[in-house]
């Protein structure tokens, strides 16, 4: 096998090596709908719990202030 | 400003307790791609982030459950997509940083019969819900048989879409003879990043 020969196979190896999942449009795709579906759940956990933890903070104001 | 601490290939190897062939393997095989520069040769050398070090403990831990590395390239795709897009809405979050907080969310892998791909994103006190159903078949095929095939079937009938499957067949309900769940959560906290 002649140095070129070498070389481009030696370089195809290497492409073959490193295929990922995400090299596919398809699946890239799919992959990215389910990662911004779980985004927007996490960021509503989020909320969700720090409105909470506003709610009690601001009744835990009132009656700190009601006993005053 | 925050300035992120980074990890070489020696040092994440010795936090992980692995040997670094195995990390280097992940690399090149594509399931984690190093934050901070990536080898292209004598003398380069491989700089890893925080994340990097969650994706290698969550792959690592995939990889002793005989998952193959295809679908942990896709899983770990997941995780990186999920901290571009929360750290939008959510100025400062990270990852693992940010589940290593005692009030995150649970983010849970789960692989169901199929195999499908499944995750789950819930508060501590309150019922997870469950995303995904991505068929691995096509993935998996694709490792083991080599070219296409497998793809092919995974980008027409074996791909659903997210949201038919999260309806149709939830882990927690549907009556599955095997599943294999990782907590992402529990792993970042296990986790000792000195920054």
């Amino acid at each position: 096998m002649d140095s070129q020969a070498f070389l481009k196979t030696k370089a195809k190896r290497k492409k073959e090596r490193q295929w990922t999942p995400t090299n596919n449009q398809v699946v890239r795709e799919l992959l990215d709908h389910l990662a911004h579906e779980l985004a927007a759940e996490y960021v509503r956990l989020i909320r969700e719990k720090s409105a909470e933890a506003d709610e009690g903070k601001a009744s835990a104001d009132e009656i700190v202030t009601g006993g005053a | 400003m925050i300035i992120e601490r980074e990890w070489s290939l020696s040092e994440a190897a010795r936090m992980l307790g692995e040997p670094q062939h195995r990390l280097i393997y992940l690399c090149e095989k594509g399931v984690v791609i190093p934050d901070f520069g990536e080898a292209k040769g004598r003398g380069s050398s491989r700089r890893f982030s925080a994340r990097n070090i969650l994706e290698f403990a969550v792959a690592l831990k995939l990889r002793e459950l005989m998952m193959p590395v295809t679908a942990i390239a896709a899983i770990n795709h997941v995780m990186r997509e999920l901290e571009k897009l929360v750290s939008r809405e959510i100025p400062g979050f990270s990852l693992p940083r940010s589940l290593q907080k005692s009030n995150a969310p649970e983010l849970r892998i789960i692989i169901g019969d199929g195999p499908k791909l499944h995750f789950s994103l819930g508060l501590m006190d309150g019922p997870p819900r469950i995303f995904g159903g991505l068929d691995l078949t096509g993935l998996i095929s694709r490792e083991k048989g080599g070219r296409g095939s497998g793809l092919k079937k995974l980008s027409s009938s074996h791909a659903l879409t997210v949201d038919e499957t999260a309806a149709a067949s939830k882990p927690e309900t549907a009556p599955y003879k095997a599943r294999l769940e990782v907590n992402v959560t529990a792993m970042a906290r296990d986790l000792s990043l000195k920054v």
